[in-house]
């Protein structure tokens, strides 16, 4: 991963953007094997998007959680080696990289909102579409694990046609918002109601 | 000849004529049958006996003057008619004469016909007062000197004024110089008997005064202006005239039809003065005023302390989109949380897939890792 590893200059001053992501050379089809690989990962394969969900939904929840986690650890490993400190890492970087490599996936574009204290990851487009959802949040999950060692609970809060809203927050957090909007509250009500937690904490 | 002798003739043939009346006037059936039709033949008839007495009888009407323009005919009277009756040229002068009174005894002249308009009935008074039935024989033997035509005249002369019948072109009789006295013939003369001399009441009209063109044709309005009051003559009306299509160009066209709009009237006048060559520019090479500097460092002084404090304030930039309207304090509304979105950056360079991504960027201030530590406290 030469040209991705962590720079001084991206040390020393975290506020500048550090290299953007670079999706060239990334997938490599070797036709002559019949073959798909992901610079940096394994062996790929292109399979329609509704047989694997078909055949997501057809597990259980853990099972499908593992799934989404392994793909999202995959991506957050890429991310950090390419980033290499990605502690100093800016918020426009870590959505650069890391929505690149969910793009390089074909899940979707990624975003990110903050709302408060609150950061909301948007992915727009995902193949899965609403069925998938759970998959995604596997995946952002994993991926945070994976790059920052954080364990943080996603949760669906909103969703629509094209775009779903994942609540980035702790285990505890996500469970009190399920449960809020279980209740009917609003996703903005819920992200409200979270926030004036965290000065009970 | 004396007057009774005359009278006795007179009253033959008024009896004669009156009998002509009467069989013109009654209805004859119309399907007689031949022997009615041979019967009424052989009897013989005093009514249809010929009436030599006809020579003396005056026609007033027998042929009169063509009638002039701008005049009525009148009917024609009813002696025309009864001249009509008699073959005069079965009449002899001896059958006239032959008659004595004793015929006219056998004749009553209320034969049914009593109000003749041409014949009246004779009166006995009339008959026992010879010098006024001479007068009236007088009377009735004048020429017509008082036709209709005279008559007509003499009304016009009589129910206009002067002054206006001089501008009809209508002359005072005297002034016009009408000889009353004209002789007149007093039987109408056949056909063949040449040209006649016109009679009197044509003298009534007179050649009308002579036109000044000048000023009537002053007088007309000009002849666009005339036209257009008068419009098509009865010639032109019903005839379509075919225009020919325009020869030219479309443009011209088109131009004539954008012409014809007017352009929007403004109120107020209002003109756009063209922007000078420092328009919305600011020279840096311009010198301030050494008045306006201590008032411009106290303006951004200003400025600064309102920005700082604002900043400090936790003024939300945006809120949560929720389905419900709901109205919060201001505490409250302080209190939801701040929306900062980031895209990721473009991504350029991609030879073997196709990439789309957002390309607008929010810069951050601070790293990922922080805000992630923010968003797992929360609930913790």
């Amino acid at each position: 991963m030469s040209g991705y590893t962590a720079g001084s200059a991206f040390t020393e001053t975290p506020q500048t953007m550090a290299t953007p992501f670079d999706p060239s050379q990334s997938v490599a089809f070797d036709l002559n094997r019949g073959q798909i690989a992901v610079k940096g990962s394994g062996e790929r394969l292109l399979v329609p998007a509704d047989a694997l969900l078909s055949l997501c939904l057809s597990v259980g929840s853990e099972e499908l959680s593992d799934f989404g986690r392994r793909l999202g650890t995959e991506a957050g490993r890429r991310v950090a080696e390419r980033l290499g400190e990605i502690e100093a890492a800016t918020v426009e970087t870590i959505v650069d990289h890391l929505g690149g490599d969910l793009a390089l996936l074909g899940l979707g574009s990624l975003e990110l909102e903050r709302w408060g204290k609150a950061l909301v990851f948007v992915i727009e487009d995902s193949p899965f579409g609403a069925q998938g959802d759970p998959v995604l949040a596997a995946v952002l999950s994993g991926a945070l694990q994976r790059a920052f060692g954080r364990n943080a609970g996603v949760i669906r809060i909103d969703r629509d046609d094209q775009r779903a809203r994942f609540l980035v927050t702790s285990p505890g957090g996500a469970e009190r918002v399920r449960a809020w909007l279980s209740e009917g509250t609003t996703w903005g009500d819920a992200l409200t109601r979270l926030d004036r937690t965290r000065g009970d904490s | 000849m004396n007057v009774r002798d005359r009278i006795s003739r007179l009253e033959l043939l008024l009896q004669k004529i009156q009998s002509h009346t009467r069989a013109r006037r009654n209805p004859r059936p119309t399907a007689a049958t031949p022997a009615e039709v041979n019967a009424r033949t052989a009897e013989p008839s005093f009514v249809t006996a010929p009436a030599p007495v006809l020579e003396l009888v005056p026609q007033p009407v027998s042929e009169e003057p063509p009638p002039l323009d701008g005049f009525e005919d009148e009917a024609p009277t009813s002696a025309v008619e009864l001249v009509d009756v008699a073959p005069i040229e079965a009449l002899s002068e001896e059958d006239v004469f032959e008659m004595d009174s004793d015929v006219l005894e056998s004749v009553p002249p209320s034969g049914g016909v009593t109000s003749s308009p041409m014949a009246p009935p004779v009166l006995p008074e009339l008959l026992e007062d010879p010098a006024s039935l001479e007068a009236d024989l007088q009377a009735e033997l004048e020429p017509p000197a008082s036709s209709k035509r005279h008559r007509i005249s003499g009304l016009v002369e009589d129910s206009m004024a002067f002054p206006e019948s001089e501008s009809l072109g209508f002359a005072e009789p005297d002034s016009l110089g009408l000889d009353e006295g004209r002789e007149i013939p007093v039987k109408t003369p056949p056909p063949e008997s040449g040209p006649q001399e016109a009679p009197a009441q044509q003298m009534a009209f007179t050649s009308p005064a002579p036109v000044d063109v000048e000023q009537l044709l002053g007088d007309l309005p000009p002849v666009e202006e005339a036209l257009y009051q008068t419009g098509p003559s009865p010639e032109q009306l019903g005839q379509t005239i075919e225009l020919e299509d325009a020869i030219g160009p479309t443009l011209e066209l088109d131009a004539a039809i954008a012409s014809q709009s007017p352009a929007p009237i403004q109120e107020e006048l209002e003109v756009t003065l063209p922007l000078g060559e420092y328009a919305g520019k600011y020279d840096e090479s311009l010198v301030l005023p050494p008045e306006a500097r201590d008032e411009l460092a106290e303006h951004r002084r200003k400025s600064y302390d309102a920005l700082s404090t604002t900043a400090a304030s936790e003024v939300p930039l945006s809120a949560a989109p929720t389905s419900d309207v709901q109205v919060e304090s201001p505490e409250a509304e302080a209190e939801r949380p701040q929306e900062v979105r980031v895209r990721r950056s473009p991504i350029s360079g991609t030879s073997p897939v196709a990439v789309s991504a957002p390309s607008s960027i929010v810069p951050a201030r601070t790293t990922f890792l922080e805000l992630l530590d923010d968003s797992l406290r929360l609930g913790s």
